[in-house]
């Protein structure tokens, strides 16, 4: 004769949690990368066309696929001259200072939408897990 | 209140730097320079300024500013510009700066600029060197 006293319960919510990361990284990916490609098209706006339109053509988007539960995305400008239009340059002729355009270093405020747009929507994807769970 | 006594505290703090003006001594300018400007010089320009609002009035909780400053230096060395821009550093840095209509928050470098621009056709460099400066402000 034999009583067994068991409680199972915490078990699929527990298996839930330890992939937690994963369902947070998969839940938001879009939204960053949404957020990326925004930002990447205001910079681009933001960018004067020049004599060969390398400087705009350079503003691109790359996912930096390097830790797991990680969602990144690099809005990065491939133009070799892109630093001297975001923080200025010596004209030659006049030998004067040319003010920088800061078109990433106003990064900020699109940094601030998306982590505002993913506090709102993360807690939603978890609850779904857990109840899912 | 204006939000210029912001930029005025900045350049007031560097102006008034003996060892800076001797470091520098083209001055201190606003985004441009003079044309010909003797070298190695200042400048400062706003990247961002932001206003932080609250329920009960319309003056902002407080305000934050973004500010590029660096030292320009026509070289093939990074040594004057670089020395320039320590002693920026020293001054702003952790600096409680002295805002007309405001108290102060906090001042100090948020992130390094550094970088050297060259002329492919004549092979003549100009070395930037300071860093983007994160001011706020609490209005009286």
């Amino acid at each position: 004769m034999s009583a067994s006293l068991k409680f199972d319960g915490l078990k699929e919510l527990m298996a839930t949690l330890k992939v937690s990361g994963k369902i947070a990284a998969d839940g938001v990916r879009s939204t960053v990368r949404q957020s990326a490609y925004a930002f990447a098209e205001q910079a681009k706006s933001d960018t004067k066309i020049g004599k060969t339109g390398n400087l705009r053509r350079g503003i691109k988007v790359r996912e930096d696929v390097g830790a797991s539960n990680v969602v990144s995305f690099d809005v990065r400008n491939t133009a070799p001259h892109a630093h001297l239009y975001e923080y200025g340059f010596m004209h030659k002729n006049g030998n004067r200072h040319i003010p920088g355009n800061f078109v990433f270093s106003k990064a900020g405020g699109a940094r601030q939408r998306m982590n505002d747009r993913i506090e709102q929507i993360l807690p939603e994807i978890l609850q779904a897990a857990v109840d899912k769970s | 209140m204006s939000s210029a006594a912001i930029d005025a505290a900045i350049f007031t703090a560097l102006t008034n730097d003996a060892t800076l003006t001797t470091l520098a001594p083209g001055g201190v300018f606003r985004g441009t320079s003079p044309q010909g400007a003797l070298q190695p010089f200042v400048i400062v320009e706003v990247v961002d300024h932001l206003d932080e609002p609250q329920m009960s009035t319309s003056t902002p909780a407080f305000e934050s500013v973004r500010y590029m400053i660096k030292a320009v230096d026509g070289a093939t060395s990074m040594v004057a510009a670089s020395s320039a821009a320590d002693r920026i550093y020293a001054i702003l840095n952790g600096a409680t700066l002295s805002v007309s209509g405001y108290d102060a928050m906090l001042c100090v470098r948020e992130e390094r600029v550094a970088y050297t621009e060259v002329d492919d056709a004549s092979d003549h460099r100009f070395q930037h060197n300071g860093g983007m400066y994160r001011v706020m402000v609490d209005p009286q």
